[in-house]
C-alpha cells in the first residue's frame, strides 16, 4: 500500500555527457511502494538511477532521498546506508562464491557483526532461491542465477529505498514471479526500471515514463492504461492505418492507434498505452529493443 | 531489526574487508606457486652443499623478492582489478573507496608474512648448516645493517611488490598492466643492484636508488670471492624501501580520495616521501 508522504524527490535534474543530454529537467516524487520506470533504450533511465544511487552527480537540480539531500558527502553516506541498488549490468570480482560475494557486499553495507551478517546473507540468498548454489563459485553460475545474485545484494539490510535497473532481465517466468513476490512484500520505496510492461502492471501502482531524458508521464498505472481506452481493437486482417499491429496468439490482429478504424474494441494493456504514448510502431520498437 | 544503520567503526570494517582480501590473496594460485618455489629453493640451497658457492645468497633475498614480491605484484594487481569489476555497484555502498583500497593494501601483509616465513626457514637452516658464503656479510656488516638488509630485501620486498600492484591496479586496471609493472620492477631492481655491484659505479652509490640490493660489490666480476660489501647504510636503505611502500599505498589511495580524506592523504604522502628521501640519503651517506 502506498503512503503519500514522499520519500524521494527529484527536482529539475539535468545531466549531460559531453554533447549528449541524458536528462533534462526531470522532476518527480516517490512514495513508499513500487513505481515503474518505463522508457526506450537511451531514454536516460540508467543515468537517472545512477544519480539516485549517489554514483553520479547531477549537473543541475536537486535530489532528496529519504529526507536527505545527496549534495554533501555525509548525507550521501546516510542515504547509502538505507539504499539497495541493482545496476543494469554487474561484473563480479573473481574468486568469490555466491555466499562470499553477498557476505562481502554485506560488509560494505556496514554489517560488522559476523553472526548477524551471515544470517542476513542466508536470508537474501534464500529470498532469490539460490541457497542450493550458494557455495558455488560465481563463474559456475548461469546468467539468470548471477542476475538473482545481483538482486540478492540489493536486498541486504531490507533497504528503505530500492533502485532496480532491469531486475527481471534473464529471469525465467518462475523467478520473475518470485521476484514480484519478494518486492511486493517489502515496506520500502522501490523504483523499478524495466522494459517489461507486464512487470509494471503486476507490481506497480505508479509509473513514470521517461523519453529522451524527459518525463512524459507520471501517475497511476491505471491512468496511463486509461489513455489508451478506445484505441485498441482486434480485427481479422491487419490495418496499416493503425500505429501498431501484430498477429496475436488467437490468429487475429491486435491494433493500437489514435483513430479506431474498425474491428472489435478491446481493453488496453499498459503496453498498448505505452506504445500509444510514444507514438511508436512495432517495427520501431523492435529496433529500440 | 534486520538493518544496520548505526555508524560502524571504519577500522572494524577495514579489518573485515582486509580479511576477505587476505583470504583471496592466500588462495591465489600464483601466490601459492611462488611461495612453494621460494620455500623449495631455500631448502634446496641449505641442504645442497651449502659451503660451496660464495655467490649464492640462499633464500635470503632473491627467492622471496622475486617469487613472492614480484609475482605478488601481479597477484595484487589482479585482485584489485577484479574487485573494481563491480564498479557499477560499489560506489553506492557506504564504505568509501579509500577504505576498500586500504583493505587491499592490508591484504599485502599475506605475502610479507610468507616472505618472513621463508626468511625464518633460511635462518634456521643456516644455524644448522652454516654456509661459508654468509661470512662475507656476517663478518663485515654491523648486525643492525645485516638484519636491515635481510628484512628489507625479503619481507619488505614481499610487501612492496604487492602494494605496487594495488597502486597500479587502481590507476591502470586493465589486464596486463600488472605484468608490465612487474617487468619494470625487475628491470629497476636489477639495474640498481648491477650498478651497486659494479666497482666503477660503486663510488657514486647510485645503485642504492634501486628498491632491492644484493649488497655486494664485485671489484672483479669474474672472481666473486673478492666480493666486498656495498658501501652505505643498509638500515638507511630499509627506511628508504619502507618509505617506498608508504608511497605505493598513497598512490593507490589518492586516486579516488575525495574531500577531507584527500587532504589527509596528501599529507601522509608527503610524510612517506620525506621518509623515502631521508632513508635514501641515509643509505647513500651512511
Amino acid at each position: 500500500m502506498t503512503s503519500h508522504e514522499p520519500t524521494a524527490a527529484v527536482t529539475g535534474v539535468g545531466k549531460r555527457f559531453r554533447r549528449t543530454r541524458a536528462l533534462d529537467d526531470v522532476t518527480f516524487q516517490l512514495s513508499t511502494g513500487v513505481t515503474g520506470l518505463l522508457g526506450p533504450n537511451g531514454a536516460g533511465k540508467t543515468t537517472l538511477l545512477r544519480i539516485m544511487a549517489t554514483i553520479l552527480t547531477p549537473d543541475e537540480g536537486e535530489v532528496s532521498l529519504l529526507g536527505r539531500s545527496v549534495r554533501t558527502a555525509g548525507q550521501r553516506t546516510e542515504v547509502r546506508r538505507r539504499l539497495g541498488y541493482l545496476p543494469q549490468e554487474l561484473d563480479y570480482p573473481r574468486g568469490f562464491t555466491a555466499f562470499g560475494f553477498i557476505d562481502y557486499m554485506a560488509i560494505l553495507k556496514e554489517w560488522d557483526d559476523r553472526t548477524g551478517r551471515h544470517a542476513e546473507v542466508r536470508r537474501v540468498i534464500e529470498a532469490v532461491q539460490l541457497t542450493d548454489v550458494s557455495a558455488k563459485k560465481i563463474r559456475a553460475l548461469s546468467g539468470g542465477m548471477r542476475r538473482r545474485l545481483a538482486v540478492a545484494q540489493a536486498l541486504i539490510g531490507t533497504p528503505k529505498l530500492l533502485l532496480l535497473d532491469e531486475p527481471t532481465t534473464g529471469l525465467d517466468p518462475e523467478q520473475r514471479v518470485n521476484l514480484r513476490r519478494v518486492l511486493s512484500g517489502m515496506d520500502a520505496t522501490i523504483l523499478l526500471s524495466t522494459h517489461q510492461t507486464e512487470d509494471v502492471e503486476a507490481l506497480c501502482d505508479r509509473v513514470i515514463v521517461l523519453d529522451q531524458g524527459q518525463v512524459t508521464f507520471e501517475g497511476a498505472v491505471a491512468d496511463l492504461v486509461a489513455t489508451a481506452e478506445g484505441s485498441v481493437w482486434m480485427a481479422d486482417e491487419p490495418d496499416p492505418r493503425a500505429l501498431a499491429h501484430w498477429k496475436a496468439g488467437n490468429g487475429r490482429y491486435r491494433h493500437v492507434g489514435r483513430e479506431h478504424v474498425g474491428g472489435e474494441q478491446v481493453a488496453p494493456t499498459l503496453e498498448d498505452a505505452y506504445l500509444l504514448m510514444r507514438g511508436t510502431t512495432v517495427d520501431e520498437l523492435e529496433v529500440t529493443r | 531489526m534486520t538493518t544496520t544503520t548505526s555508524q560502524v567503526s571504519e577500522r572494524t570494517l577495514l579489518a573485515q574487508l582486509a580479511r576477505v582480501h587476505a583470504w583471496r590473496y592466500a588462495r591465489h594460485p600464483l601466490f601459492l606457486i611462488g611461495l612453494a618455489l621460494a620455500m623449495a629453493a631455500t631448502t634446496w640451497d641449505i641442504v645442497d652443499d651449502p659451503n660451496l658457492d660464495s655467490s649464492r645468497d640462499g633464500g635470503l633475498n632473491f627467492y622471496s623478492a622475486f617469487l613472492i614480491g614480484v609475482l605478488g605484484l601481479i597477484v595484487s594487481h589482479r585482485l584489485t582489478r577484479t574487485e573494481g569489476k563491480a564498479v557499477a555497484l560499489l560506489p553506492s555502498t557506504p564504505v568509501s573507496q579509500t577504505t576498500r583500497t586500504l583493505a587491499l593494501c592490508a591484504a599485502c601483509l599475506v605475502p610479507a608474512l610468507a616472505a618472513a616465513l621463508v626468511l625464518t626457514v633460511a635462518m634456521l637452516g643456516w644455524l644448522i648448516f652454516p654456509p661459508s658464503y654468509l661470512q662475507v656479510w656476517v663478518d663485515a656488516m654491523p648486525t643492525a645493517d645485516f638484519v636491515a638488509w635481510a628484512v628489507g630485501s625479503t619481507v619488505i620486498a614481499g610487501l612492496g611488490g604487492p602494494l605496487l600492484g594495488v597502486a597500479v591496479g587502481r590507476w591502470w586496471g586493465f589486464p596486463g598492466a600488472g605484468a608490465a609493472a612487474a617487468v619494470l620492477t625487475v628491470v629497476a631492481a636489477g639495474a640498481g643492484t648491477m650498478v651497486a655491484m659494479t666497482a666503477s659505479f660503486a663510488a657514486s652509490r647510485a645503485g642504492l636508488v634501486g628498491p632491492w640490493i644484493v649488497w655486494l660489490e664485485l671489484p672483479d666480476i669474474v672472481d666473486v670471492s673478492n666480493a666486498v660489501l656495498v658501501r652505505g647504510s643498509a638500515v638507511g636503505h630499509l627506511v628508504y624501501t619502507i618509505g617506498l611502500c608508504g608511497l605505493a599505498v598513497w598512490a593507490a589511495v589518492i586516486r579516488d580520495a575525495e574531500g577531507a580524506a584527500r587532504s589527509v592523504w596528501m599529507r601522509r604522502g608527503a610524510i612517506a616521501m620525506v621518509v623515502a628521501v631521508d632513508g635514501l640519503l641515509w643509505a647513500i651517506l651512511g
